[in-house]
């Protein structure tokens, strides 16, 4: 179990601020997930943590021990940190077979022979390629090359993965086995990860933590759960989730415990968030619920189109200009351009500041 | 306290500076600089210096000369008197007249055998791709020791050529020597270059660019003017530029068929100047040749900066209807063949001819003998020149050559991998820069200057390195850096292939700079480097301007050997040399592309 810690971590590319002043901390264990679209800085941090990028300033610890400070002049090379990692890309050597590719680093830890043999063989029977030994990398398909540049990885028993988008090449069903099995082994290892990727449904469905970055900056760091609940601010809300969440401008009173937000043509009471003035109202597809009949409270909708996806169904709703984007887990039979009532649970929206674009704490 | 924390923030900062200089792709490049300096930089400075100083041979040219001051005297010399008509002015437009008629007939001939040949159906279009390149591996002077043994008339030598024994009237001079049996030959050879690069855009050319204009319903012709000939110019334009220069730096040609009627050149004027011991005012004539080429390269450039996105949208290959020629099918096809016949095929067979003749002016067939190729020395034939295959220094001069070509195609691979490492590694860095430029100045100096330059800085002991002039070793280094340019093109575009994740996945795992270098990056980097190896080993096989004043009797190459032999007057050896040279090349280039599937297109470095 390994700690890594990063503190006041900034790298600067010309003029281009990849991560500015970051300061992270990743527990013994963890899956931890960066998350962001591309530019954010994700796969620099994961780099500096490998020890193949240099930081501009701050320092990096793994267990206590500095492995980068560029004030005192500390650089542990990558091969000393203790890690594995896996590029998007694979980064199979194109000119080794697959048991040299995987027995590669054991060799340069000058690891005895018969144990090298012994080593590669099990970890290419645990990921299931254990008759591809002898191929070389183009002559296997994109998630055999996956299963050996893991192996690679794994084969030394490194205490921390890395992992740089890893799946991002494997078709959908493929992605899916992938993940289960990625799990699985960090489980097993018990070792600490890191994992870079853009898709949120990745990070919400692998990791126990998720750092969400912009710009190289870091928005929010929590689990996935309360990531996906409680958006710390208006970049992580839009950017968690799919289909997306809706986001209303309007204008809050604030009485009684609750707030009462009035929008453009329509107003939502009984917010428990001490909010007043402007904000925009965020409120989650599967939290807006539809009616093809008047309810109390309903507001009249008009069916904009509608996208049924087997399991669910996606619904855009318009009411003047405003469109509403609602998932709909039951089965529903409904015709476009036909009316419609839509309701809302107070309690699931969250209310951001207009301003600064901030969650509003709500009141628990 | 305050005292021992402003020692340690010292510290560190000496070890951090120490880290940054020491990571491998920062020290390689700190060291191609560094040699670099001294191998392109230094002989450029000391041509400058030697070009507005006072010689030690000037002292009889003018009065009160102390040799080592600074003076304008040479380049006024060249310029601005007496001499400078017959010094400069005429060999510089006989030299604009010259490249300019290569690079129009060349590209001209090299760009119509390119469509037809990527872009109709032509039958055997892939014989025709194969033979039409031929020329292009052979000495561009092939062709001109060919068209002496057709066209020659009695004022040279007084032997008469083929047309003169058939015909019996003596061609004009005009025909036999000066500016239009250059153009001729010189284009003959020059064509297979900008047929390789007007294929290689034509080929890339994305069909469906020209696809979509069939459908909006253009013809064929307007297809062809309109869409492909537009997004080919440059291309095009750009294999006319280089074309220019190299035509521009050609020795061999215009001093076989410019010399005999004082048809002067710049390289051939040059190279009459260094051996008259006239130095600095042949550095003078250097530096207008490097300008010169400097411009052109510049013009070139420009064409490929501003007109480059054109060619790059292309990318992958795309297999388009051909072109049907109809009713012109069989007669295109015949006057290819007749072309082929004509530049590849007829030069060598009156080469051959020509060697096999005891008598120069006779052609019967009585006069047929081998003795050219075996014979004993006879004092009688040729002043007792024997026979190639007996004679020591054609034996000598043969491994003289493919050791040259060898070493140096080895060496400029390698180097060429190390240029590409610390290129491509300090991507953005000023060292990066630093490095990719200086390994391109070679390309701007003209091979004859190139020659001049060594010629003088290694004649005496340099620094650390003894006085190379007469040693093998001269040769060796002075082809390297010539072909620096194209060794860090191909380690750079091997490099960007061989993609900085290989590497890092390997110092992840723990493997030291030279393990990786050797096992990943060499390995990985050889199959894109053969085609350049092969370029490298042709040109440098066949290379006369760039070594002519640097090789001794002892360093002789086969090149070097027939131009001996032909300003001797001795036709026959020399054309057997030629002949046994291009059996070589010819040779090796089949067993490289045996072994390794080595195109010589794709070594291309233009």
């Amino acid at each position: 179990m390994h700690r890594i810690e990063l503190i006041n971590v900034t790298k600067r590319f010309g003029q281009v601020t990849a991560v500015d002043d970051l300061n992270l901390v990743i527990e013994p264990g963890a899956f931890l997930t960066l998350l962001g679209p591309s530019g954010c800085g994700k796969t620099t941090i994961l780099r500096m943590i490998a020890g193949l990028e240099e930081p501009d300033g701050g320092e990096i610890l793994i267990d206590g021990r500095v492995v980068f400070s560029r004030a005192k002049g500390v650089f542990v090379p990558p091969a000393k940190r203790g890690l594995g990692l896996v590029f998007q890309s694979y980064a199979l050597w194109p000119h080794m077979t697959v048991f040299q590719n995987v027995a590669f680093g054991l060799v340069r830890a000058k690891m005895p022979r018969e144990m090298i043999r012994l080593r590669v063989r099990e970890i290419l029977r645990d990921l299931q390629i254990s008759e591809m030994e002898n191929r070389y990398p183009q002559e296997m398909s994109g998630g055999q090359q996956q299963r050996v540049a893991l192996a690679r990885m794994l084969a030394p028993k490194p205490g921390i993965f890395l992992l740089d988008e890893p799946l991002s090449n494997l078709d959908a069903r493929l992605r899916m086995d992938m993940r289960s099995e990625l799990k699985r082994l960090h489980r097993d290892a018990g070792a600490t990860a890191v994992y870079v990727t853009h898709d949120q449904l990745e990070a919400l469905t692998m990791s126990t933590h998720i750092a969400v970055l912009r710009s190289g900056r870091l928005c929010q760091l929590d689990v996935p759960q309360q990531v996906y609940r409680f958006p710390a601010d208006l970049f992580v809300a839009d950017f968690i989730g799919s289909p997306k969440i809706n986001l209303l401008d309007g204008t809050a009173t604030y009485a009684g415990n609750t707030a009462r937000v009035q929008l453009a043509s329509w107003e939502i009471a009984g917010i428990p968030a001490p909010a007043a003035g402007p904000v925009v109202v965020a409120i989650r597809p599967e939290d807006v619920h539809l009616s093809l009949e008047p309810v109390p409270g309903g507001v009249e909708f008009q069916v904009y189109s509608v996208l049924p996806a087997g399991s669910e169904t996606v619904v855009h709703v318009r009411r003047g200009d405003q469109m509403l984007t609602v998932k709909e887990t039951r089965p529903i039979n409904i015709e476009m351009d036909s009316p419609i009532w839509v309701t809302f649970d107070p309690g699931s929206i969250n209310l951001y500041d207009k301003q600064s674009g901030k969650l509003i704490p709500p009141r628990s | 306290m305050s005292s021992t924390k402003t020692t340690s923030s010292l510290v560190p900062t000496g070890r951090w500076v120490w880290h940054k200089l020491t990571r491998p792709h920062v020290l390689l490049g700190i060291v191609l600089v560094v040699a670099m300096l001294y191998f392109v930089m230094t002989p450029l400075f000391i041509m400058i210096r030697t070009a507005v100083t006072w010689q030690p041979e000037d002292v009889r040219l003018a009065r009160g000369v102390v040799p080592g001051d600074f003076t304008l005297f040479h380049f006024q010399r060249v310029f601005n008197s007496a001499i400078s008509r017959a010094m400069l002015w005429v060999p510089l437009r006989n030299t604009l007249v010259v490249s300019i008629g290569v690079s129009v007939l060349a590209l001209t001939i090299g760009s119509l055998l390119a469509w037809l040949v990527v872009r109709t159906d032509l039958p055997g279009r892939k014989f025709v791709a194969s033979v039409a390149i031929i020329p292009y591996m052979l000495p561009s002077w092939t062709i001109a020791l060919a068209w002496t043994v057709v066209f020659k008339n009695e004022r040279v030598g007084g032997a008469i050529g083929l047309l003169q024994a058939v015909t019996g009237t003596q061609p004009p001079d005009w025909l036999s020597y000066g500016p239009l049996p250059i153009v001729i030959t010189l284009s003959m050879h020059f064509y297979a270059f900008a047929f390789l690069m007007v294929s290689g855009a034509l080929s890339t050319l994305d069909a469906r660019l020209e696809e979509s204009g069939e459908i909006l319903g253009a013809g064929r012709w307007h297809v062809l003017t309109h869409i492909t000939l537009p997004l080919v110019t440059p291309a095009i334009l750009s294999a006319f530029v280089l074309t220019f220069a190299r035509a521009m730096g050609s020795f061999g040609t215009p001093a076989f068929l410019g010399n005999p009627i004082r048809y002067n050149v710049l390289s051939t004027t040059l190279y009459a100047n260094i051996e008259s011991r006239l130095q600095a005012d042949g550095f003078v004539l250097c530096l207008v040749l490097i300008a010169i080429s400097m411009i052109t390269i510049y013009i070139n450039q420009r064409i490929i900066g501003v007109r480059k996105s054109y060619v790059t949208i292309a990318g992958k290959g795309f297999t388009s209807t051909p072109v049907r020629l109809g009713p012109f099918k069989y007669l295109v096809m015949a006057l290819v063949v007749l072309f082929l016949i004509v530049v590849v095929f007829a030069p060598l067979l009156f080469l051959a001819y020509q060697t096999l003749m005891l008598r120069n002016n006779d052609y019967s067939l009585s006069n047929l003998t081998l003795h050219f190729w075996i014979g004993k020395s006879d004092p009688k034939i040729a002043d007792g020149v024997e026979g190639v295959f007996r004679s020591s220094q054609v034996w000598a001069s043969t491994w003289n050559s493919v050791a040259l070509a060898g070493m140096t195609a080895v060496l400029t691979a390698i180097i060429g991998i190390l240029l590409g490492y610390a290129i491509v590694k300090g991507r953005g860095t000023l060292l990066s820069k630093v490095v990719e430029q200086m390994a391109f100045l070679p390309y701007l100096m003209p091979s004859i200057a190139f020659g001049v330059i060594y010629l003088v800085i290694f004649a005496k002991p340099v620094g650390p390195i003894p006085a190379l002039y007469g040693t093998f070793w001269l040769l060796v280094v002075v082809s390297v850096v010539k072909n620096l340019p194209y060794s860090s093109r191909s380690g750079t575009a091997a490099m960007l292939q061989v993609g900085s994740e290989l590497e890092e996945a390997a110092v992840v795992a723990g493997s030291s700079w030279f393990d990786r270098f050797r096992s990943i990056i060499l390995p990985l980097c050889t199959s894109g480097l053969v085609s350049g190896f092969l370029l490298t080993f042709i040109t440098t096989m066949r290379e006369l301007s760039l070594i002519i004043l640097l090789v001794t009797p002892a360093t002789r190459t086969l090149p070097t050997l027939t131009f001996r032999y032909a300003e001797q007057g001795y036709q026959q050896p020399g054309d057997a040399i030629t002949l046994l040279l291009v059996v070589i090349i010819l040779v090796s280039e089949w067993l490289v592309r045996r072994i390794r599937g080595a195109e010589i297109g794709k070594g291309l470095g233009a």
